[in-house]
């Protein structure tokens, strides 16, 4: 192939780069910018690979929770809303954001599942608090009671107050965490008016994660 | 301006007196410049600006060169298109030729390196380097001027016209280097940024550099001496 014909192929290549490009920015380029692209096409070609910056990156949805209840769905919702909404930040450095508060509601969503398995076994007969107590009276009022017996009920009394008491201290996270989501949410949405809005939002993610983490380090625990 | 474009950093350098031009920027060689070449939103405006200064520095420089060429007594000094015409074209056409030939090694050299940085960005650094290395060229002009004048009028009594005209060729070369640091300072502050794939490589940077030096410093004189060719 001589020179004359590399030279026209490299012409064609350049127009339809610098077609491409215009096409894609067209209120931006001017006709001594679209001969630039043609010239140098090997130049600009890579900003045609990669997703386009201005428009509007693919909506972030929240995952179908099954568990979840309305408010932590809704929290997610609002938080990704929040994150999209910031214009300064660069999408590379905000990705990370984004999957940050994906593991970060999987983790809340593991803790609601576990608040909602606690209240559907309290639920239970064999939990009833109420139905245990009866029954220790009972056997209490009964001089032949066995003392086995009468341990057991004992016991049972006890593990359904813990598994209460688990509950309502599982309960109470989820709200706090849930309620200083939603305050991240709103500290977010006032981050379009600072200077460095990326870094500010990395810090906040950062700290939320670290509570909610924390959390669930702590129900893994045993007692 | 908005108030979105009047509180964020990155700022349209085209329609704010108070931010930096892009030749103030390459000039600070900081942070600010690194965010405006990492700013995906102003990509292509961006690598025309750096075009735009390599390819006046470079211009010129290459035509000082071509002015004393002449009197150098190297072929082509006596060809038909005078060289202050034919040698900004072969400069500027070698050093972005070696430039666009280089690239997917610079990219798979940064990717060796553990660096997971985008095409696009490989390509704005390599622009950056030129660009750089124009700017220090452009001040460097006035004194390469200074030594052409006086080679001419023989200040020395040496007769040699020769010497100055081959410091011209190797000029780009050698202020090349503020554009190789440049880039090393770069990359460094970006490593926080930017995924690391490797983490176990150390001095990786340093190593990266120097692969994108010896790439460019291999093809450029061999672009050069091709361009040079056809006018020679």
């Amino acid at each position: 192939m001589g020179v004359t014909e590399t030279i026209i192929i490299y012409g064609i290549i350049g127009a339809t780069v610098a077609a491409a490009i215009w096409l894609s920015s067209a209120d931006e380029s001017s006709p001594l910018d679209a001969i630039v692209h043609a010239a140098l096409w090997p130049l600009f070609a890579p900003s045609l690979l990669e997703p386009r910056a201005e428009s509007k990156p693919k909506p972030a949805r929240a995952r179908q929770r099954p568990h979840a209840e309305q408010r932590v769905r809704k929290v997610e919702a609002g938080l990704l809303a929040a994150l999209e909404e910031l214009d300064g930040a660069p999408e590379d450095v905000l990705r990370p954001e984004f999957n940050r508060i994906r593991g970060l509601m999987d983790s809340l969503d593991a803790m609601a599942a576990r608040r909602d398995d606690m209240r559907s076994m309290l639920a239970e007969s064999q939990f009833d608090r109420g139905l245990a107590k009866a029954r220790l009276e009972e056997l209490e009022r009964d001089p032949d009671a066995d003392r086995a017996r009468l341990e057991s009920v004992r016991n049972r009394i006890k593990h359904i107050d813990r598994l209460e008491q688990m509950h309502e201290a599982l309960s109470a996270d989820v709200d706090r965490t849930l309620l200083k989501l939603e305050e991240t949410t709103s500290q977010i949405r006032l981050l379009r008016f600072a200077d460095s809005p990326a870094e500010e939002v990395s810090d906040l993610v950062r700290d939320i994660t670290a509570t909610v983490e924390g959390l669930s380090e702590g129900l893994m625990t045993p007692a | 301006m908005t108030a979105r474009e009047a509180t964020i950093g990155m700022q349209d350098l085209t329609d704010d007196s108070e931010a930096p031009t892009m030749f103030e920027l390459l000039l600070d060689d900081g942070r600010e410049l690194d965010r405006v070449i990492l700013d995906p939103k102003n990509y292509q405006k961006t690598l025309r600006r750096l075009l735009l200064i390599s390819v006046l520095g470079l211009g010129g420089f290459a035509a000082l060169v071509g002015l004393i060429w002449p009197a150098s007594g190297l072929p082509g000094a006596a060809s038909g298109v005078h060289p202050s015409i034919w040698a900004p074209v072969v400069l500027i056409g070698a050093f972005l030729t070696a430039k666009v030939v280089c690239l997917p090694s610079f990219y798979f050299y940064t990717q060796i390196a553990g660096l997971d940085a985008p095409f696009r960005l490989i390509v704005a650094q390599s622009l950056r380097v030129q660009a750089r290395s124009s700017v220090v060229l452009l001040g460097v002009t006035p004194f390469y001027a200074a030594l052409a004048l006086a080679s001419h009028i023989d200040v020395l009594g040496t007769g040699n016209t020769m010497t100055p005209a081959m410091i011209g060729v190797a000029l780009p070369f050698i202020v090349g280097l503020s554009g190789v640091s440049s880039l090393y300072r770069s990359f460094r502050r970006m490593v926080d940024e930017l995924p690391i794939t490797n983490e176990s490589r150390v001095k990786f940077v340093m190593g990266l550099v120097l692969c994108w030096s010896a790439a460019f410093s291999a093809v450029a004189p061999v672009a050069l001496y091709r361009y040079a060719e056809m006018f020679v």
